[in-house]
Protein backbone atom coordinates (compact mmCIF):
# COMPACT_ATOMS: atom_id res chain seq x y z
CA UNK A 1 0.00 0.00 0.00
CA UNK A 2 1.21 3.85 -0.99
CA UNK A 3 0.09 7.13 -1.47
CA UNK A 4 -1.11 6.40 -4.56
CA UNK A 5 -3.44 3.44 -3.42
CA UNK A 6 -4.88 5.66 -0.40
CA UNK A 7 -5.58 8.33 -3.32
CA UNK A 8 -7.27 5.78 -5.40
CA UNK A 9 -8.85 4.31 -2.72
CA UNK A 10 -10.07 7.78 -1.09
CA UNK A 11 -10.95 8.81 -4.57
CA UNK A 12 -12.96 5.58 -5.13
CA UNK A 13 -15.26 5.68 -1.84
CA UNK A 14 -15.57 10.00 -1.96
CA UNK A 15 -16.87 10.15 -5.07
CA UNK A 16 -19.42 7.54 -4.59
CA UNK A 17 -21.15 9.23 -1.49
CA UNK A 18 -24.33 10.98 -2.53
CA UNK A 19 -25.26 14.54 -2.41
CA UNK A 20 -28.65 15.36 -0.71
CA UNK A 21 -30.80 17.84 -2.33
CA UNK A 22 -31.13 21.44 -1.40
CA UNK A 23 -34.63 21.59 0.60
CA UNK A 24 -36.88 24.68 -1.08
CA UNK A 25 -37.29 25.63 3.07
CA UNK A 26 -33.86 26.19 3.39
CA UNK A 27 -33.60 28.61 -0.14
CA UNK A 28 -36.68 30.41 1.66
CA UNK A 29 -35.00 30.70 4.74
CA UNK A 30 -31.49 31.99 3.14
CA UNK A 31 -33.69 34.45 0.81
CA UNK A 32 -35.82 35.65 3.42
CA UNK A 33 -32.32 36.61 5.60
CA UNK A 34 -31.88 38.27 2.18
CA UNK A 35 -35.30 40.10 2.06
CA UNK A 36 -34.74 41.45 5.46
CA UNK A 37 -31.69 42.93 5.24
CA UNK A 38 -32.63 44.49 1.55
CA UNK A 39 -35.50 46.16 3.18
CA UNK A 40 -33.61 47.37 6.94
CA UNK A 41 -30.90 48.75 3.71
CA UNK A 42 -33.69 50.71 2.35
CA UNK A 43 -35.41 52.14 5.58
CA UNK A 44 -31.93 52.62 6.89
CA UNK A 45 -32.37 56.20 6.60
CA UNK A 46 -35.60 56.29 8.75
CA UNK A 47 -34.59 53.76 11.23
CA UNK A 48 -30.68 55.94 11.68
CA UNK A 49 -33.03 59.10 12.30
CA UNK A 50 -34.94 57.44 14.90
CA UNK A 51 -32.57 55.94 16.39
CA UNK A 52 -30.72 59.35 16.54
CA UNK A 53 -33.47 60.88 18.03
CA UNK A 54 -33.95 57.94 20.61
CA UNK A 55 -30.16 58.19 21.79
CA UNK A 56 -30.36 62.50 22.87
CA UNK A 57 -33.74 61.71 24.71
CA UNK A 58 -32.73 58.46 26.30
CA UNK A 59 -29.02 57.49 25.93
CA UNK A 60 -28.23 54.34 25.75
CA UNK A 61 -31.68 52.96 26.38
CA UNK A 62 -33.28 50.54 22.99
CA UNK A 63 -35.23 52.64 20.85
CA UNK A 64 -38.77 50.63 22.35
CA UNK A 65 -38.01 52.96 25.40
CA UNK A 66 -38.08 56.37 24.44
CA UNK A 67 -40.84 55.96 21.97
CA UNK A 68 -43.30 54.28 24.14
CA UNK A 69 -42.09 56.76 26.58
CA UNK A 70 -43.38 59.70 23.85
CA UNK A 71 -46.98 57.31 23.31
CA UNK A 72 -47.84 57.70 27.03
CA UNK A 73 -46.79 60.93 26.50
CA UNK A 74 -48.93 61.47 23.94
CA UNK A 75 -51.73 59.85 26.02
CA UNK A 76 -51.79 61.69 29.25
CA UNK A 77 -51.65 65.09 27.23
CA UNK A 78 -54.54 63.86 25.43
CA UNK A 79 -56.09 62.88 28.29
CA UNK A 80 -55.55 65.97 29.87
CA UNK A 81 -56.69 67.97 26.99
CA UNK A 82 -60.15 66.01 27.21
CA UNK A 83 -61.03 66.47 30.88
CA UNK A 84 -59.09 69.30 32.32
CA UNK A 85 -61.06 72.43 29.76
CA UNK A 86 -64.54 70.73 31.44
CA UNK A 87 -63.21 71.11 35.35
CA UNK A 88 -62.35 74.95 34.62
CA UNK A 89 -65.52 75.11 33.29
CA UNK A 90 -67.02 73.83 36.65
CA UNK A 91 -64.97 75.95 39.06
CA UNK A 92 -65.80 79.23 37.16
CA UNK A 93 -69.33 78.67 37.22
CA UNK A 94 -69.11 78.03 40.84
CA UNK A 95 -67.44 81.46 40.94
CA UNK A 96 -70.20 83.09 39.12
CA UNK A 97 -73.18 81.32 41.29
CA UNK A 98 -71.33 82.97 44.28
CA UNK A 99 -71.22 85.93 42.83
CA UNK A 100 -74.69 86.18 42.08
CA UNK A 101 -75.92 84.82 45.59
CA UNK A 102 -73.78 87.82 46.58
CA UNK A 103 -75.78 89.95 44.97
CA UNK A 104 -78.99 88.80 45.91
CA UNK A 105 -81.31 91.24 47.72
CA UNK A 106 -81.47 88.78 50.71
CA UNK A 107 -77.92 88.95 51.48
CA UNK A 108 -77.70 92.83 51.09
CA UNK A 109 -80.48 93.11 53.13
CA UNK A 110 -78.72 92.09 56.01
CA UNK A 111 -76.08 94.91 55.32
CA UNK A 112 -78.74 98.06 54.46
CA UNK A 113 -78.37 98.82 58.03
CA UNK A 114 -75.13 99.37 58.68
CA UNK B 1 -6.26 40.47 -11.25
CA UNK B 2 -8.74 37.21 -10.79
CA UNK B 3 -11.01 36.03 -13.28
CA UNK B 4 -14.18 35.59 -11.48
CA UNK B 5 -17.28 34.41 -13.02
CA UNK B 6 -19.68 35.46 -10.01
CA UNK B 7 -18.64 39.02 -9.27
CA UNK B 8 -21.36 40.58 -11.76
CA UNK B 9 -23.83 38.63 -9.64
CA UNK B 10 -21.72 39.70 -6.29
CA UNK B 11 -21.80 43.49 -6.98
CA UNK B 12 -25.38 43.01 -8.20
CA UNK B 13 -26.65 41.49 -4.53
CA UNK B 14 -24.77 44.04 -3.27
CA UNK B 15 -27.07 46.08 -4.66
CA UNK B 16 -29.78 44.59 -2.98
CA UNK B 17 -31.25 42.19 -6.42
CA UNK B 18 -32.89 39.78 -5.48
CA UNK B 19 -32.94 38.13 -8.96
CA UNK B 20 -29.44 38.31 -8.24
CA UNK B 21 -29.13 36.74 -4.55
CA UNK B 22 -31.11 33.81 -5.72
CA UNK B 23 -28.90 33.03 -9.21
CA UNK B 24 -25.90 33.15 -6.83
CA UNK B 25 -27.39 30.72 -4.17
CA UNK B 26 -28.38 28.28 -6.95
CA UNK B 27 -24.90 28.45 -8.11
CA UNK B 28 -23.49 27.49 -4.69
CA UNK B 29 -25.98 26.11 -2.33
CA UNK B 30 -25.70 22.86 -3.08
CA UNK B 31 -21.90 22.46 -2.74
CA UNK B 32 -21.77 24.77 0.28
CA UNK B 33 -24.66 22.20 1.77
CA UNK B 34 -22.92 18.88 0.44
CA UNK B 35 -19.56 19.92 2.62
CA UNK B 36 -21.17 21.11 5.36
CA UNK B 37 -23.13 18.14 5.59
CA UNK B 38 -20.18 15.72 5.70
CA UNK B 39 -17.98 17.73 7.95
CA UNK B 40 -20.66 18.25 10.43
CA UNK B 41 -23.25 15.36 12.11
CA UNK B 42 -26.42 15.82 10.74
CA UNK B 43 -28.38 17.87 8.10
CA UNK B 44 -30.27 20.25 10.17
CA UNK B 45 -26.82 21.66 11.09
CA UNK B 46 -25.65 21.93 8.04
CA UNK B 47 -28.34 23.75 6.84
CA UNK B 48 -27.89 26.39 10.16
CA UNK B 49 -24.40 26.71 8.57
CA UNK B 50 -25.36 27.23 5.44
CA UNK B 51 -28.15 29.97 6.28
CA UNK B 52 -24.74 31.60 8.46
CA UNK B 53 -22.59 31.35 5.74
CA UNK B 54 -25.42 33.32 3.01
CA UNK B 55 -26.57 35.66 6.13
CA UNK B 56 -22.53 36.90 5.93
CA UNK B 57 -22.85 36.89 2.02
CA UNK B 58 -25.79 39.04 2.06
CA UNK B 59 -24.11 41.34 4.32
CA UNK B 60 -20.87 41.39 3.15
CA UNK B 61 -21.79 41.59 -0.88
CA UNK B 62 -21.74 45.55 -0.53
CA UNK B 63 -18.10 45.87 0.26
CA UNK B 64 -16.48 43.23 -1.99
CA UNK B 65 -13.97 43.99 -4.11
CA UNK B 66 -14.02 42.27 -7.61
CA UNK B 67 -10.83 41.10 -9.13
CA UNK B 68 -9.15 40.64 -5.52
CA UNK B 69 -10.22 36.67 -4.72
CA UNK B 70 -12.54 34.77 -6.08
CA UNK B 71 -16.11 34.75 -4.20
CA UNK B 72 -16.10 30.68 -4.12
CA UNK B 73 -12.88 30.82 -2.45
CA UNK B 74 -14.07 32.96 0.26
CA UNK B 75 -17.32 31.47 0.48
CA UNK B 76 -15.76 27.98 1.06
CA UNK B 77 -13.97 29.61 3.80
CA UNK B 78 -16.69 30.89 5.38
CA UNK B 79 -18.37 27.82 5.46
CA UNK B 80 -15.58 26.01 6.52
CA UNK B 81 -15.13 28.82 9.57
CA UNK B 82 -18.60 28.12 10.49
CA UNK B 83 -18.39 24.44 10.56
CA UNK B 84 -15.00 24.45 12.66
CA UNK B 85 -16.79 27.12 14.75
CA UNK B 86 -19.70 23.70 15.56
CA UNK B 87 -17.22 21.23 15.80
CA UNK B 88 -15.28 23.43 18.65
CA UNK B 89 -18.68 24.24 20.73
CA UNK B 90 -19.63 20.18 20.02
CA UNK B 91 -19.38 18.20 23.03
CA UNK B 92 -17.14 15.24 21.96
CA UNK B 93 -18.47 11.47 21.44
CA UNK B 94 -19.28 9.28 23.78
CA UNK B 95 -16.79 6.15 23.22
CA UNK B 96 -19.96 3.86 22.27
CA UNK B 97 -20.63 5.91 19.14
CA UNK B 98 -16.85 6.05 18.41
CA UNK B 99 -16.72 2.24 18.42
CA UNK B 100 -19.00 1.98 15.85
CA UNK B 101 -16.38 2.77 13.51
CA UNK B 102 -14.91 -0.55 12.14
CA UNK B 103 -10.93 -0.51 12.29
CA UNK B 104 -10.37 -2.84 9.31
CA UNK B 105 -9.43 -5.82 10.88
CA UNK B 106 -12.99 -7.74 10.88
CA UNK B 107 -13.80 -8.86 7.57
CA UNK B 108 -17.25 -7.46 7.01
CA UNK B 109 -20.17 -8.53 5.19
CA UNK B 110 -19.96 -8.21 1.70
CA UNK B 111 -23.60 -7.70 0.57
CA UNK B 112 -23.57 -4.04 2.35
CA UNK B 113 -26.18 -1.46 1.24
CA UNK B 114 -25.18 1.54 -0.03
CA UNK B 115 -26.72 3.02 2.92
CA UNK B 116 -24.77 0.91 5.00
CA UNK B 117 -21.70 2.19 3.15
CA UNK B 118 -22.35 5.84 2.93
CA UNK B 119 -23.01 5.43 6.80
CA UNK B 120 -19.33 3.46 7.45
CA UNK B 121 -17.67 6.26 5.15
CA UNK B 122 -19.35 9.09 7.18
CA UNK B 123 -18.38 7.62 9.94
CA UNK B 124 -14.60 7.16 9.24
CA UNK B 125 -14.79 10.83 8.10
CA UNK B 126 -15.89 11.94 11.17
CA UNK B 127 -12.98 10.23 13.03
CA UNK B 128 -10.38 13.06 11.35
CA UNK B 129 -9.21 16.30 12.46
CA UNK B 130 -11.00 18.52 11.13
CA UNK B 131 -8.71 20.03 8.50
CA UNK B 132 -7.87 16.51 7.23
CA UNK B 133 -11.38 16.29 6.70
CA UNK B 134 -11.90 19.31 4.80
CA UNK B 135 -9.21 18.83 2.56
CA UNK B 136 -10.01 15.72 1.80
CA UNK B 137 -13.55 16.19 1.31
CA UNK B 138 -12.88 19.64 -1.12
CA UNK B 139 -9.86 17.53 -3.20
CA UNK B 140 -11.91 13.71 -2.76
CA UNK B 141 -15.82 14.56 -2.41
CA UNK B 142 -16.33 17.75 -4.44
CA UNK B 143 -13.03 17.22 -6.78
CA UNK B 144 -11.52 20.39 -6.57
CA UNK B 145 -7.56 20.85 -7.52
CA UNK B 146 -4.74 20.93 -5.22
CA UNK B 147 -4.19 24.72 -5.47
CA UNK B 148 -7.89 25.54 -5.37
CA UNK B 149 -8.05 23.67 -2.27
CA UNK B 150 -5.57 25.27 -0.58
CA UNK B 151 -6.37 28.51 -0.95
CA UNK B 152 -9.84 27.35 0.37
CA UNK B 153 -8.47 26.11 3.50
CA UNK B 154 -6.01 29.48 3.50
CA UNK B 155 -2.52 27.15 3.66
CA UNK B 156 0.13 25.84 1.13
CA UNK B 157 0.23 23.17 -1.44
CA UNK B 158 2.57 21.33 0.82
CA UNK B 159 0.52 21.69 3.88
CA UNK B 160 -2.64 20.84 1.95
CA UNK B 161 -0.82 17.54 0.61
CA UNK B 162 0.16 16.62 3.77
CA UNK B 163 -2.98 17.06 5.47
CA UNK B 164 -4.70 14.92 2.42
CA UNK B 165 -1.85 11.96 3.04
CA UNK B 166 -2.60 11.20 6.41
CA UNK B 167 -6.15 11.97 5.95
CA UNK B 168 -6.50 9.36 3.22
CA UNK B 169 -4.26 6.85 5.01
CA UNK B 170 -6.82 7.02 8.25
CA UNK B 171 -9.51 6.68 6.13
CA UNK B 172 -7.84 3.69 4.54
CA UNK B 173 -7.26 1.92 7.62
CA UNK B 174 -10.71 2.80 8.70
CA UNK B 175 -12.49 1.22 5.82
CA UNK B 176 -10.04 -1.29 4.56
CA UNK B 177 -12.33 -4.31 4.91
CA UNK B 178 -14.22 -2.32 2.13
CA UNK B 179 -11.54 -2.83 -0.03
CA UNK B 180 -11.83 -7.06 0.09
CA UNK B 181 -15.95 -6.22 -0.84
CA UNK B 182 -15.37 -4.26 -3.75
Amino acid sequence: MNDVDDTIFAGKLLKALPTEAVSPALERRILADFDRLALGHREGWMARFAAGWGELLWPGAPLWQPASLLALSLVVGLAAGAFVPASTTASSSTADQSFAIADTSSVMDLYKDL
Amino acid sequence: MVIDPDTDLVVRVGKKDRAAAQALMARHLPAMLALARRMLSGQAEAEDCVQEAFLKVWTHAAKWQPGKAKFETWLYRVVLNQCYDRLRKKVPEPLEAAADVPDGAEAPDHGLEVADLVQEVDAALKTLPERQRAAVLLCHFQEHGNNEAAEMLGISVEALESLLARGRRTLRLKLSHLRASE
